[in-house]
């Protein structure tokens, strides 16, 4: 099909980046210690990105009996559409790709059920009365081929969420494995866990508000970079809405912090080893001992700005892959100990901005909230919320844990890599 | 089309099931700071399957072929004779035809048109200083069949329009933001019934202003919320904590719960003039429609009415755990999602006040118009909306704007401070998000203006 595809785009377009993808996703979701629902999804489809001259668009194919119809499309668009100044073509060097590993094995989906009732079993075991989670199931062939490239690659991991209640109180785990990882899964500690943060609830304190030394799990660290990462995209750098404008090579953050995409790690979800315009990807510096030192960049955005592409394509709009913070030294229990006055915050949800051009946003604590009182955990306080800026935490980093996770949870969190930090001085602010 | 032929094929090895396709065709294009973004154009098409036997389960596939879909067809059989809940309403089944296209129909618009609209938004808020600018439209025309094996069989056919609009202004190295949703079931005429030229100009304005003006001191004030914050607060804390999903756990790892029990019910959430509607058959409206993704007959219903919890939000799925019948909530934002217990019009009630008699009384308050950045918990209860455009109220009279003004509050709070409700209903689009996969259903969130006393700002 994609031969026959690409033959065609040749006489519509000049440059174009195929992407022909197969998935096979299953998904078991899980409430009150029981199964709702088994979702088992199958779809092939093609993605066209087609450009003429300064001219682009893209185009998405499902009925591959009707490809005339697609590529008159095409052609009529690109005649009539104007320029788009900010692109510069696809990236035109060949690669010789190594990212087709034979490892890659269907998993058994007979096994998900049975992971689901050992989830539930370990949390109710330790102690929770009821849990709810999913387990997703991906697998996944894609292949890119562009006027200058062509590349196949296949990709297979596991999704884990379980959020663990007693009584009022909550507490959630939420994990992604990669091809390399998937049979590392230990469902009894992610029970143990979650249902161990639900357990520490107890004893609500209220609080006033102001500054707090937060203890920030890689859940919390997770959602407040996937919601901010994106800022460090050539695209949304040259839409001036970014805290992150003119700041290259400038010290961003606390020295603490070591941040990179790790699209290679095949430990995790987010593997990715080529990007849809078909550039390899590698693992890429964005924050180096506190200094920014990279934008994500395609190609085109790369030309634009006077750099080279990090393998980061959305043609368009570059994006992020698998954000990794490096781990440090500290043990999370010693962190939470040199805590004065402040709070552990195990996740949190709906994060908002009002200024992109200075990251600052709030996002509401959950799934685990607790007062932290000269180095123990006290109690567990609700009704709060984080408002401040990415700079100011990114700044205040102080510490860094010696153990990180691969976290991914529903819309909040990307697959990510993050251990836990202790972040001082940010804002809390509750209502009233 | 193998509708019926996956249909008969379940009907055989299932207690329950139903059958939707749909077709998606969907364009959509943006220019950014005076640049063309470029086109996307989707031609999508599938089915959802779903299967109740001891448990339930769906598949989704974009074959046509039917001997390519029965290893995914024979694999939710095999899954939902697992143990699990199979709890489903099997009433409400008839046959029916229903489209929304309106009149400017979205395949008659051409590109050239669409790009002018955007072009010439672009250029007005470039001639008004706004430095960042940010313009998308984008609409889709949709086909859809749903049947189930109680006899249900509808026929749907509908367009949806979108803009959005971000804007930024900077004076003085302080930035101000901005973003509008605007979004209808209709053709183009809808551009007609609104003036986007007249509010992208006041939006500038008021966020230049905005820029210059003071903080409030924190304290107890009387506000007059405007409609995009009614809607708002009708939308986050009575649509959402009224599914019955939420309600009863079944999205508890994800969208989260509600403050509201079913050992406590009803409950008392506010004052008695408050009313709070969900209605799916509002014309025009983004959200429209007359059956839902399940089949059932949409119907207006009252959430919260005389200040207490009312009626819920019911899918086929939660109308039978509550054991009644569902009431047209089921929506799936496309083929390869499920139907979930979902808003579509989400709205204060309007009453008789005037603007004017509103406001007159205030000795010494705060005008909210709308708001930039909010968020709510996961039980949707401890809510904050920041203003966006605001001003000081002295003595019955709007006075200086003011900058970022915070109401950071509860549910019960906020609806037992409410006074007075205006005479002025409007609405906004947007996007609701739910499920996980998570899916994005087009709805209204509206309201008039209203008054809340003595409730604490900073």
């Amino acid at each position: 099909m994609i031969e026959e595809l690409t033959k065609k785009l040749k006489n519509v377009c000049d440059e174009f980046a195929v992407s022909e993808n197969y998935e096979n996703i299953k998904e078991l979701r899980f409430s009150n210690n029981s199964m709702d629902l088994f979702n088992n999804w199958e779809e092939s489809y093609i993605n066209v990105f087609a450009s003429r001259n300064k001219k682009t668009m893209d185009i998405l194919i499902k009925d591959y009996n009707n490809i005339d119809y697609y590529m008159e499309k095409i052609d009529k668009t690109l005649n009539i559409i104007p320029d788009n100044p900010s692109y510069y073509g696809i990236n035109t060097e060949h690669y010789n790709y190594n990212s087709n590993e034979e490892d890659i094995e269907d998993i058994d989906d007979n096994d998900i059920y049975d992971l689901s009732r050992q989830l539930i079993d370990a949390s109710l075991k330790n102690g929770s009365d009821k849990n709810a989670g999913l387990i997703y199931k991906n697998y996944a062939k894609t292949r890119i081929k562009t006027n200058y490239n062509d590349e196949t690659y296949y990709n297979s991991g596991i999704e884990i969420v379980l959020r663990s209640f007693h009584g009022d109180y909550s507490g959630q785990e939420g994990l992604h494995y990669g091809i390399k990882s998937a049979k590392n899964i230990d469902p009894y500690k992610i029970g143990e866990n979650a249902a161990k943060t639900a357990l520490k609830g107890n004893n609500k304190i209220n609080i006033d508000e102001g500054k707090y030394d937060i203890l920030m799990s890689p859940y919390l660290l997770g959602t407040i970079l996937t919601y901010n990462i994106g800022f460090l995209s050539y695209f949304d750098i040259d839409s001036g809405l970014s805290p992150f404008i003119d700041k290259l090579n400038e010290d961003i953050a606390s020295k603490n912090v070591n941040l990179y995409d790790d699209p290679l790690n095949r430990n995790g979800m987010g593997f990715t080893p080529v990007d849809e315009e078909g550039t390899m990807t590698k693992k890429l510096d964005l924050i180096n001992n506190g200094t920014l030192k990279n934008y994500m960049h395609s190609y085109s955005t790369a030309k634009k700005a006077g750099a080279k592409t990090t393998g980061n394509a959305g043609i368009i709009a570059p994006v992020p892959w698998q954000i990794h913070m490096e781990k440090g030294n500290k043990n999370v229990n010693d962190m939470i100990g040199s805590i004065d006055h402040g709070l552990y915050i195990n996740n949190s949800w709906y994060t908002r901005f009002q200024d992109e051009r200075t990251g600052t946003f709030s996002t509401v604590p959950r799934d685990g909230v607790f007062l932290i009182d000269h180095g123990e955990i006290r109690g567990t306080v609700s009704g709060i919320r984080i408002s401040d800026s990415i700079l100011n935490i990114l700044k205040n980093i102080t510490e860094v844990s010696n153990e990180e996770k691969y976290v991914k949870w529903w819309d909040e969190i990307h697959s990510s890599i993050m251990p836990s930090v202790k972040v001082e001085n940010v804002n809390i602010t509750k209502g009233f | 089309m193998i509708i019926d032929e996956i249909l008969n094929y379940l009907m055989e090895r299932s207690n329950y099931s139903d059958v939707r396709y749909m077709e998606i065709e969907d364009n959509s294009m943006a220019y950014k700071n005076g640049e063309f973004m470029g086109i996307d154009f989707n031609k999508d098409h599938g089915y959802a399957i779903r299967c109740v036997n001891n448990s339930i389960s769906m598949g989704f596939i974009s074959t046509e072929n039917f001997d390519e879909a029965k290893p995914i067809i024979d694999n939710i059989i095999k899954k939902s004779l697992l143990n699990g809940k199979n709890r489903i309403n099997k009433n409400g089944n008839i046959k029916y035809s229903w489209s929304k296209n309106g009149i400017k129909k979205v395949e008659n618009v051409s590109d050239e048109d669409k790009i002018e609209l955007l072009r010439d938004n672009d250029k007005l808020m470039e001639s008004l200083d706004a430095r960042i600018r940010i313009n998308s439209l984008s609409d889709k025309k949709v086909k859809q069949i749903y049947k189930n094996s109680y006899g249900a069989d509808i026929k749907s056919e509908y367009s949806r329009i979108f803009y959005i609009y971000m804007l930024g202004v900077m004076e003085n190295n302080e930035f101000e933001q901005s973003s509008e949703e605007y979004g209808a079931t209709t053709g183009y005429e809808y551009f007609d019934s609104i003036d986007l030229n007249n509010d992208i100009k006041n939006d500038i304005k008021s966020l230049k202003n905005s820029i210059k003006a003071k903080h409030i001191k924190p304290g107890n004030y009387d506000v007059i919320a405007g409609p995009e914050i009614s809607g708002i607060v009708a939308h986050e804390s009575c649509g959402h904590p009224m599914e019955y999903d939420r309600i009863v756990g079944r999205e508890a790892a994800q969208a989260g719960e509600s403050f509201i029990k079913l050992n406590n019910y009803p409950v008392k959430i506010g004052s008695d003039i408050v009313n709070v509607v969900d209605d799916p058959t509002m014309h025009d409206s983004y959200g429209y429609y007359l059956y839902d993704d399940e089949g059932i007959k949409a119907k207006k219903r009252y959430l919260y009415k005389d200040g207490y919890t009312n009626e819920f939000i019911l899918n086929r799925e939660s109308a039978a755990i509550s054991n009644s019948d569902p009431n047209g909530g089921g929506r799936s934002s496309s083929w390869d999602m499920e139907p979930l217990a979902r808003m579509s019009t989400t709205y204060i009630e309007p009453k008789d006040y005037k603007f004017d008699e509103l406001i007159r009384d205030i000795k010494h308050g705060i005008y909210m118009k709308n708001f930039t950045e909010w968020n709510i918990d996961d039980i949707r209860f401890n809510e904050k909306y920041v203003g966006k455009e605001a001003y000081l109220i002295e003595n019955g009279e709007i006075r200086e704007q003011i900058r970022r003004p915070v109401l950071e509050t509860n549910t019960i709070k906020f609806y037992s401070s409410i006074d007075a409700i205006g005479n002025d209903l409007k609405f906004n689009a947007g996007t609701c998000g739910k499920g996980d996969p998570e899916q994005g259903v087009e709805v209204w969130m509206g309201g008039p203006h209203i008054r809340l006393r003595n409730v604490f700002m900073k």
